[in-house]
């Protein structure tokens, strides 16, 4: 009886240190988190509901940000400019991508020889600084001197002003961001096409599907979630797209440039406005979480994207 | 079994190698302008060969842009990338240690609030957290650069997948023989899950080495600035003189382009891992 509850209360002692040392473990990664990651996101709420210049004093002015930002002008000319490239941006940024690595990808995927090779030249460009990389396309954008016009001057075509010009600055964007992130997107594709069977493509092949068949009738359907999720953060990633806006043209010219995203950094970094900033980072926050929203309810599956925050 | 092996891959091969050499194309050029003599820049039909003018570089070295030398710039980024990769993967894999392993009250309620926070975009917690170091008197310091990046949901995640790997029997055994929690994390558990720890360390060194906005808002003060900052205020200082420009580019670009060259195999594996998994 007695060696029982000894036992027993060995045993509760045991859990108690099991339970201190877990909290003991969790508590650094906890307090970073928690400092830098879950208090901001509550407390961007609360800063948006104020006029407020950093440093400055805070007057309490309700939903005020949100009003001059959707819907009083001249601020919310402004922000619908700026929603306007940033579908503009999307429209074009997302489908080239996507057509562009899935295309690369099922060629990667034949039994081809330097494989390796060829998929480390595409995704290199992923994995390298983007100030640095900007540097050269910048050169290469180059209006009188680039290698661009250059080349498009020895084929016989017209040639353009690309970062500085209206609407050519755009496009430039596209290129270059298309240029750092098409390795990514087709590392995704290639991982899912490792996953769609190979018995079912060759079977289909034996029945005398030709390639475009077995792409379109095999290949295609059970890729789809793959391609779904590539889309997805695709779709986040160009909506939160600014830096290379802010190393490239500065959202110019006539910010036909100017994101929501560099909006957002130009209101609160240049301009000092961290009330309104914040409401517009609520709004930019509004759009992605819709866009998860409808991710988790088509797959049920988390969307990461956090991660690599600091850098682009 | 293999079929149209015989099949010629001409078109595919043509394809591969023309968009594998307009991919790689931006690093040539990169290397080739920051060679070139600042005469042969402006050229039609452009020179497409470098000059090898190894004074470009020289001159990129002395020039000090913001007052401080490089050697500085290329400093803070070494450190700050080392101590955050250092912070992260010491407090990551604890908690995921924790997560794996032990049982606690609340467990699975903070774990899944850890994972919520994956899903909030960056930009939403650019401003408090600006004012949260100001508050505390960070701005223009290492710490800026390194704590808040000091434990990552990712490697947590990562780091708690692989020690759930290990088998049961070690840990009872251990526990058998007196080996405190403690222990068995650092001697035995940290040991097997290696190949994890140091994929997620090369994606933490990698994401400090390119990490721009941050450190541009918070450090204005050039001492300590990162390596992306510095060149940033350089394109300021010498917009037409593209061979410096070129040269310290490519002197930003080349650790990386090393590094990933040598590892190539645990980034991309990281990569496809992380979307099969997701």
């Amino acid at each position: 009886m007695e060696e029982a509850q000894v036992l027993a209360g060995l045993k509760r002692r045991k859990t108690i240190l099991e339970y201190l040392t877990s909290y003991g473990f969790i508590t650094p990664a906890l307090i970073i988190l928690g400092v830098f990651a879950i208090f901001p996101t509550i407390f961007v709420f609360y800063l948006s509901l104020f006029d407020w210049s950093m440093i400055g004093g805070k007057t309490f002015i309700g939903l005020q940000n949100y009003i001059n930002l959707l819907i009083k002008p001249p601020y919310s000319a402004d922000f619908w400019h700026a929603a306007l490239v940033t579908l503009e941006y999307v429209a074009l940024q997302v489908p080239i991508t996507m057509a562009l690595s899935l295309f690369l990808a099922t060629l990667l995927m034949k039994p081809i020889r330097f494989r390796s090779f060829f998929r480390l030249g595409i995704f290199v460009a992923y994995v390298t600084p983007l100030v640095a990389t900007s540097i050269v396309w910048e050169w290469i954008f180059h209006p009188d001197y680039g290698i661009l016009n250059s080349l498009l001057k020895l084929l016989h075509l017209p040639t353009s002003p690309w970062l500085i010009g209206f609407p050519s600055a755009l496009f430039a964007i596209v290129i270059y961001t298309t240029w750092h992130d098409l390795g990514y997107s087709t590392i995704l594709f290639m991982a899912g096409l490792t996953a769609v069977s190979k018995e079912l493509q060759e079977a289909a092949q034996i029945d005398g599907a030709n390639s475009w068949g077995v792409f379109w009738h095999v290949t295609w359907p059970l890729l789809s979630p793959t391609t779904f999720y590539i889309f997805i953060i695709s779709l986040i990633g160009a909506f939160r797209m600014f830096t290379p806006v802010l190393v490239l043209t500065q959202g110019g010219p006539y910010n036909s440039t100017t994101t929501i995203g560099y909006m957002l950094y130009r209101e609160a970094f240049q301009y000092w406005k961290s009330g309104f900033a914040s409401a517009i980072a609520v709004v930019l926050f509004g759009i992605i979480f819709t866009i998860t929203l409808i991710q988790f309810r088509v797959t049920g599956r988390r969307v990461f994207y956090s991660e690599g925050s600091e850098g682009e | 079994m293999k079929i149209n092996l015989k099949k010629s891959y001409f078109f595919t091969y043509l394809i591969l190698i023309t968009v594998t050499i307009i991919m790689v194309f931006p690093f040539y050029w990169m290397i080739v302008t920051s060679l070139s003599k600042p005469e042969n820049l402006f050229r039609y039909p452009p020179k497409l060969w470098p000059d090898f003018q190894w004074k470009n570089y020289v001159d990129m070295w002395k020039s000090n842009p913001q007052g401080v030398p490089w050697t500085r710039y290329i400093l803070n980024t070494i450190f700050v990338a080392v101590s955050t990769t250092l912070l992260s993967l010491f407090n990551s894999s604890l908690a995921g240690f924790a997560f794996a392993r032990l049982k606690f009250p609340l467990k699975n309620q903070i774990f899944m609030l850890i994972l919520g926070i994956m899903m909030i975009p960056g930009e939403l917690m650019l401003i408090p957290n600006y004012l949260t170091l100001y508050r505390l008197g960070w701005l223009n310091s290492y710490q800026a650069l390194i704590i808040p990046f000091g434990a990552s949901v990712f490697g947590i995640f990562l780091t708690r997948q692989a020690f759930k790997q290990i088998p049961n029997e070690l840990w009872e055994a251990a526990q058998i023989d007196g080996c405190s929690i403690g222990r068995f994390y650092f001697n035995i558990a940290l040991p097997i899950i290696r190949p994890t720890l140091f994929a997620f360390a090369l994606f933490v060194f990698l994401g400090s080495w390119n990490a721009f906005l941050w450190p541009l808002i918070v450090n204005t003060d050039p001492r300590f600035m990162p390596l992306e900052v510095a060149l940033y205020s350089f394109i300021g200082a010498e917009s037409t003189n593209w061979q410096l420009l070129a040269a310290a580019a490519t002197m930003a670009t080349a650790p990386v382009l090393i590094l990933f060259l040598i590892f190539q195999t645990q980034f991309i594996e990281g990569i496809s891992r992380g979307a099969i998994k997701g």
